[in-house]
């Protein structure tokens, strides 16, 4: 074969994968978010309306493949969003079972996290007001004391 | 030397066309996520899946944009002019 006519099918081929790997991380992310949505997520197991969001109960939800965490007084359930964190998992791996208030308020976060927020949410924290909590955090962010205040690029 | 530095510009020339590819997917994707504006109006954009595609594509760049920067430094240093040696002597 041609020697040029040989580079340039190495060379679309590689143009190829390139398009392909956009095309897999695209395929990748909706399905990803399609495990997230509680309509077709079956794997998660959703309190019941009876059973109280204890701290005791969240902290039993430590770990990367069953992640709970408090944010703003609110519960989430993170174990489908924890590999799809642009800042990677470990952003919210570490927090697993915890309250991750100041680290989520420190860094910006998009619509598109307050959207997957909703999709998420399992509840209030013991039965609280979000909004009572919300405030409550605020008023603690102004007077930061916390050692595990995180700093990073992770833009979501 | 000539042969490192055929080797290093089939190379080269393979991952310039690679980091143009993948540059022109960043460069779009990050345009769109630093003035969502534009994403707003293209209603078939997702602008969470645009800063997905955009944060794993973001190490494959790097990649190649590494290796495309080895081989371009080889490519450099194979063709440094060397010494002129044995010459034959003139009288100018």
């Amino acid at each position: 074969m041609n020697p040029f006519r040989k580079e340039l099918i190495v060379n679309i081929l590689g143009v190829f994968f390139v398009i392909g790997l956009t095309i897999f991380y695209s395929l990748q992310y909706k399905n990803n978010l399609q495990k997230i949505s509680p309509s077709t997520n079956t794997n998660v197991n959703l309190p019941t309306t009876n059973t109280p969001l204890t701290l005791a109960e969240i902290q039993k939800h430590n770990s990367a493949g069953d992640c709970w965490v408090i944010i703003s007084g609110n519960v989430y359930n993170v174990t489908s969003y924890v590999n799809m964190h642009p800042g990677g998992a470990s952003r919210i791996s570490s927090y697993c079972g915890q309250d991750m208030t100041q680290a989520f308020l420190s860094q910006p976060h998009s619509s598109v996290a307050s959207q997957l927020h909703a999709e998420i949410l399992l509840g209030p924290l013991n039965g609280q007001t979000s909004t009572q909590n919300i405030q409550n955090t605020q008023n603690n962010l102004t007077q930061p004391t916390s050692n595990n205040f995180r700093r990073g690029g992770g833009d979501d | 030397m000539i042969k490192y530095f055929l080797l290093s510009k089939k190379i080269h020339r393979f991952f310039v066309l690679i980091v143009s590819s993948l540059s022109l997917i960043m460069a779009f994707t990050g345009l769109l996520l630093k003035y969502p504006f534009i994403s707003s109006k293209l209603n078939f954009l997702d602008l969470g899946m645009i800063r997905y595609v955009h944060n794993q594509l973001s190490p494959w760049l790097a990649i190649a944009l590494f290796v495309m920067a080895i081989t371009g430094i080889i490519m450099y240093i194979s063709l440094w002019p060397k010494k002129p040696q044995n010459l034959p002597k003139t009288n100018l």
